[in-house]
């Protein structure tokens, strides 16, 4: 069992070092591993996967956390997990230190604004691949949630619930309806 | 350290729909609160994009913004305290609870819900700011390479490097 504990961290931290982009990313690269270690099938994967999403949380995060606890339990998942989490931690304390050297301390203004604007760019992309997706079925959901963001300044987390609560009654309402 | 850990984990366990939700919630408990600047988040976000890994790993970046190590490991800990009880319970739920109406109705709404908040987070990021002609040209350059599926770290570390050079 140690072994496989083992394998979980030191295979956690390789995905944490080297998978960008998310659980799209990781999910090809998970699969083909759990395979070749012979943990679970390639299908147990899709399974977790379709789970991963559907969960609270970092999809990523879920994924493999999904795929671990099969492996390792609950000890073996929070591992895996503490071991695909510790390049990025590891990074975030790490890469203010880069502002000690002279020249990149002299231009620390300009490097905030870039990562300023490239926030605000990144946000913009994937909302805007979200509106070609859901623009023609949710549109009463979207312009309902930015006007009261913007005049009415409602709590996020309310508006989620919210809006599940309605997207819940109004799929039991059309499932009733086809039932009758 | 206590009530960001708090924080994290009640607004992660409630994050259907990926980060935005997640971020939307941070931005208004922190920056609308004055915990940190709309600067410091921004700035977060972006080194968490930059790092390999979860995309999440802008949690433990505003943790470390909030109140340095201690926030980083809080923040940390409360992602991992989620998703373990989140994939630790459903492994004991019966699989045809997701295919019931409501429960897929609810998670099909949250992803519009969270397109809009994220667009209303980048607005507040660009007029929180000295919006000028330069930083709207670097925001429309990545987002335009995030729609044209670049990658992130790449792209993010290009937006730093031309503020750098330019402002």
């Amino acid at each position: 069992m140690q072994r496989k504990y083992w394998q979980l961290f030191t295979l956690g931290l390789w995905l944490g070092a080297t998978i960008f982009g998310g659980v799209t990313a990781a999910y090809p690269v998970i699969r083909q591993k759990a395979e070749e270690l012979g943990w679970i099938s390639g299908e147990g994967v899709d399974g977790c996967y379709a789970l991963a999403v559907v969960l609270p949380g970092p999809s990523f995060l879920n994924l493999w956390g999904a795929v671990s606890v099969r492996v390792g339990g609950l000890l073996g998942a929070l591992i895996a997990q503490i071991g695909l989490l510790l390049p990025a931690f590891t990074l975030v304390l790490l890469l203010p230190l880069l502002g000690r050297i002279p020249w990149i301390a002299a231009h620390a203004s300009g490097a905030s604004a870039g990562a300023i604007y490239a926030t605000a760019g990144l946000l913009i992309a994937t909302a805007l691949e979200g509106l070609k997706k859901w623009r023609e079925r949710w549109v009463w959901l979207l312009g309902l949630t930015m006007l009261m963001l913007i005049f009415v300044g409602v709590h996020p987390l309310v508006l989620l619930v919210g809006g599940a609560a309605l997207g819940a009654a109004r799929a039991m309402k059309v499932s009733g309806k086809e039932a009758v | 350290m206590w009530r960001l850990f708090l924080l994290v984990l009640s607004l992660t366990a409630v994050s259907f729909g990926g980060g935005n939700t997640l971020l939307g919630g941070l931005e208004r408990e922190l920056v609308q609160t004055g915990q940190i600047t709309g600067e410091q988040f921004a700035v977060a976000v972006a080194l968490g994009q930059a790092t390999p890994g979860p995309l999440a790993a802008f949690t433990t970046a505003i943790g470390m913004a909030v109140s340095g190590l201690g926030g980083a490991l809080a923040a940390t800990a409360a992602l991992i305290m989620v998703s373990l009880t989140a994939v630790f319970l459903i492994s004991k739920v019966p699989s045809r609870w997701f295919a019931h109406p409501g429960v897929r109705g609810g998670l099909e709404a949250v992803g519009p819900l969270a397109t809009v908040i994220g667009l209303y987070l980048a607005g507040r990021i660009l007029l929180a700011g000295s919006l000028d002609w330069l930083g709207l040209a670097i925001a429309g350059a990545v987002a335009l390479a995030k729609w044209r599926k670049l990658p992130t770290a790449p792209v993010v570390l290009s937006a730093v490097l031309a503020g750098m050079l330019l402002y």
